[in-house]
């Protein structure tokens, strides 16, 4: 098996474990200003709402583990309230009154964004790190969750199910913790490969990819252990499959990859993206090809050191190419054996 | 050729490094933007190899290359640094031939010098201690008592009044704490400057000072409150929340593992003011200089497991009957092998003639042997604890005292002595176990027995035969002729066997595998060893008779039945 200490290593390096406890403590002074300023934000326009009806939970990578070493801190935490959407259709207005309850310290900078309220955190006028907080409703027995820029003229009160979504995520990533080490990998290749991004919905989706992940999973074990190289280059080489791909002169000019959430409202994740621009698709496609094609080459090529080289490629700096093994039998043979 | 043509010609076939000079047996060469020099001081002395040096390189911030400079070429204001490229004793350098080894100290180089951040990152981990030490100011480093338990804890602190300063753990207690040097107490508390132990979980981004990169306290935040990553334990950073400082400094110590190897470093931190506040509101908020410590961990455990001993016996609790040349070897070994509380039991007073088979040094004759014991052995480590008691110790109370321990040891050579305390042992019906070991003259053969009431067998069925008679000891080897020839006799009826020093090492070898197996579970059966000058062998518990007196069935329900009449 080829390359599992490096694996091992990168995997060690790329990962977040645990929140950092600046950012555990942001996140819960957060939550308390949710909890002791949103009620009264919300009483000044009428409505009602008990500080024990707050419902603040996880969502996203943390609660399932998946988190990676960014350079930029991203954590997801979700609101729930009890609200009539007939009566309140309007999500602007909700997120604004969210937004204004929690908009009254320098050190936060709070932005409506179409899925959530983004309260974002500077350091030395740099962003060193931001909390999502989509804000759900919860009304006759459903859970509804506020879609809608500031100003949008497109805004609505979307179902959803997100602790559907958490469980099962958690269901599908618990207890196989190779598939949770192939989903860490392959947003890393994603970070890796749109650093330099500045579209909005050109970056598949974290959620996506972990779905793709958890779908196309490929368990690969030897008696040494985990092969990890092989379950991803399996695993990435089976999402690259599933890509539909339209061609034009044999140029592929559409490659369209379809995954729905499994909970309501049934929405396809990469719908967004697909909506966006064609080439989104077709890009995403084509990284994705380049990184199976680096992989399948790291799992045929013979020497270590020529594999981590492929692999680095996927993955950059951060993967650690192994020495070149001139002769190995003869400077293992060479190492000291005695000890006196 | 010579030396340095051979040298010169290796160098100038590698692409990119340019041959430039050789001044003094050094070959310079060219690499990048650097020159380096290679000298090969005894080519052709079979375990020399190469060493390298740069020139002038200012950058003291990338690992194996040693911070200071060697005088290399006199009258010349160059500097040169050696670069350190193996590990000690890391290759037989008498298999390399001298091609292979100026070509892997080449190899070595590049790699070195392509390493990524990350690799730069690790590298440094593993010589960490090295660069901190390097740059501290103290010469005589803080001892650090830090234990088993690895989790935040404010330390004792004590000065010696000279210059060693001591951090220990709370639970740690140590024999020479009330030591007194010339009438008065050597060790004194020193609340000025509390010590505080913390573990690192995350290890990442944690790089040791250079005289490029001086610690700062941003170094100390990012280990206790990074942004980026939780390099402590959630409960660790809710203890230097609750944890009040009143002082103007205070010294942290830090451990983290770095390879499986655990890396111990100290830095002193000074506030701007002494004012009472948390640790962590302090560190965030108050620190002025950030002091680097040289220090050393030293308790039992960590230097246990430095060498590799099961830190399962950390804990463990002895009894060993009788102190004599068997005691002694197996006392001293015990502690060596990982178990630093030992009560021993016995009346003789050490003499000139015990010496050489004895662990105990000259000055201890005319001393009871188990106070030269624990004068001995304590003097090993300040966490041994020896509880001498200079008399035998009888039936009735080696019952009474047995619970407290784990296991009793017993070494004494009386037959009698041996049979009276298992006798004991059985009709007490105590679950500890018990090792018999004793050697028989000559120096050849010597005995294990394991005896655990849970099972069946006991010493007393050596000494019986399958009609449930009294015979001697069945197992011994030598014959009495043989034994009484050995036999040494020094007045008024005392005796001495001779047998020499080299049973006693294999039988407390033996002993200490077999204590390990028995505290590891692996022994289900009380088991006879004996052991011959070339092999320990399991005779399994054939020894065992079913009529013997003591612990045979139908004798121990008679015995029962009496008691209850």
């Amino acid at each position: 098996m080829k390359l599992k200490k490096q694996f091992a290593e990168f995997y060690d390096e790329i990962t977040i474990k645990d929140e950092s406890e600046p950012l555990r403590e942001k996140r819960e002074i957060l939550q308390k200003d949710i909890e002791d300023r949103f009620p009264d934000e919300l009483a000044s326009h009428g409505i009602d709402l008990k500080k024990s009806d707050i419902e603040i939970f996880d969502q996203g990578s943390y609660k399932y583990n998946t988190t990676i070493k960014s350079n930029v801190i991203d954590r997801d935490v979700a609101v729930k309230i009890p609200l009539d959407i007939n009566q309140y259709p309007d999500t602007r207005k909700i997120k604004g009154y969210l937004r204004d309850a929690i908009d009254y310290v320098a050190a936060r900078t709070v932005n409506i964004k179409e899925p959530c309220v983004n309260v974002a955190y500077f350091e030395n006028g740099e962003e060193w790190m931001h909390i999502d907080l989509p804000l759900y409703a919860e009304c006759d027995g459903k859970v509804y969750l506020a879609r809608g820029r500031e100003f949008a003229d497109n805004y609505s009160w979307e179902i959803a199910d997100p602790k559907g979504l958490n469980q099962d995520l958690c269901d599908k990533i618990n207890g196989n913790a190779q598939l949770r080490r192939i989903i860490r990998y392959i947003k890393k290749w994603r970070n890796e490969k749109y650093a330099n991004s500045t579209l909005d919905h050109e970056v598949p989706p974290s959620i996506g990819l972990t779905y793709l992940a958890c779908d196309y999973f490929q368990e690969v074990t030897t008696p040494e252990g985990d092969d990890d190289l092989t379950a991803l280059q399996q695993t990435m080489s089976a999402i690259r499959d599933s890509f539909i791909l339209t061609k034009e002169n044999g140029i592929i000019v559409k490659a369209d990859i379809t995954r729905y959430i499994p909970v309501e409202p049934f929405t396809d994740i990469f719908a967004t993206m697909k909506e966006s621009s064609d080439s989104y698709g077709v890009k995403f496609y084509n990284r994705l090809s380049k990184a199976v094609e680096n992989l399948t080459n790291a799992v045929n090529v013979e020497s270590e050191h020529d594999a981590g080289n492929y692999v680095q490629k996927v993955f950059g700096e951060e993967f650690e190419v192994p020495p070149k093994q001139v002769s190995s039998a003869a400077t293992v043979s060479k190492k000291e054996q005695n000890f006196g | 050729m010579d030396k340095v043509d051979f040298v010169k010609q290796i160098i100038e076939s590698y692409d990119g490094i340019e041959f430039t000079r050789e001044n003094d047996g050094i070959v310079f060469f060219q690499y990048r933007d650097k020159e380096y020099g290679c000298w090969y001081p005894d080519a052709d002395k079979d375990s020399s190899s190469p060493m390298l040096v740069v020139k002038n390189d200012e950058n003291y911030d990338y690992p194996h290359i040693l911070p200071f400079n060697v005088p290399l070429e006199i009258n010349k204001s160059d500097q040169y640094r050696c670069i350190c490229l193996y590990e000690t004793e890391s290759t037989v350098k008498y298999l390399q031939s001298k091609e292979e080894k100026v070509k892997d100290v080449i190899d070595r180089l590049l790699v070195l010098l392509s390493l990524s951040p990350l690799e730069r990152e690790r590298e440094f981990q593993k010589e960490f201690v090295y660069y901190w030490d390097n740059m501290a100011e103290n010469n005589t480093p803080v001892q650090i008592y830090a234990g088993s338990t690895r989790e935040f804890q404010r330390l004792n602190v004590y000065f010696d009044g000279k210059s060693t300063l001591r951090y220990v753990a709370n639970g740690i207690k140590l024999s020479d704490a009330k030591a007194e040097d010339r009438g008065k107490k050597k060790w004194s508390h020193k609340p000025e400057v509390p010590g505080f132990y913390i573990p690192i979980e995350d290890n990442r981004r944690i790089l040791p000072p250079t005289r490029d990169r001086k610690w700062k306290a941003d170094d100390i935040l990012r280990i206790v409150c990074g942004k980026d990553l939780r390099r402590i334990s959630h409960e660790t950073y809710q203890k230097l929340n609750q944890e009040k400082i009143k002082t103007q400094k205070v010294s942290l110590i830090f451990e983290m593992k770095v390879n499986g190897n655990c890396v111990i470093f100290t830095a002193t931190i000074t506030f701007r003011s002494a004012k009472t506040d948390t640790l962590m509101n302090k560190l965030r908020q108050d620190i002025m200089n950030v002091q680097i410590v040289k220090s050393r961990r030293i308790d039992y455990y960590f230097l246990c497991k430095q060498i590799g001993n099961d830190t399962s016996l950390y804990c463990k609790k002895i009894l060993l009957i009788g102190a004599g040349s068997l005691g002694s070897y197996t006392a001293r070994e015990l502690i060596r092998a990982g178990i630093r509380d030992i009560t021993v039991y016995d009346a003789d007073d050490l003499e000139k003639e015990n010496l050489l088979r004895h662990t105990c040094d000259d000055y201890c004759v005319g001393f009871s042997k188990v106070v030269a014991l624990k004068f001995e052995l304590e003097r090993l480590h300040p966490e041994i604890h020896i509880k001498a008691v200079n008399r035998d110790l009888q039936a009735a109370e080696f019952m009474e005292i047995l619970p407290q321990f784990d296991m009793a040891i017993i070494t004494v050579g009386s037959s009698d002595i041996q049979i009276e305390l298992n006798q004991a042992l059985k009709q007490g019906h105590c679950n500890k176990p018990v090792i018999f070991t004793w050697l028989e003259a000559g120096g050849k053969n010597s005995h294990i027995l394991t005896v655990d009431n849970n099972y069946e067998g006991c010493f007393q069925c050596l000494f019986t035969d399958a009609n449930g008679r009294r015979i001697n000891n069945k197992v011994n080897r030598l014959s009495v002729e043989k034994t009484e020839q050995n036999k040494i006799r020094n007045g008024c009826g005392g005796t001495r066997a001779a047998y020499g020093n080299a049973i006693l090492l294999r039988t407390v070898a033996a002993l200490l595998n077999i204590m390990q197996e028995i505290f590891d579970g692996k022994i289900h059966m009380n088991k006879l060893f004996d052991i011959i000058p070339t092999q320990v062998i399991d005779m399994g518990n054939d020894f065992r008779e079913r009529k013997c007196q003591c612990c045979s069935n139908e004798y121990s329900r008679r015995l029962y039945k009496d008691d209850a009449s």
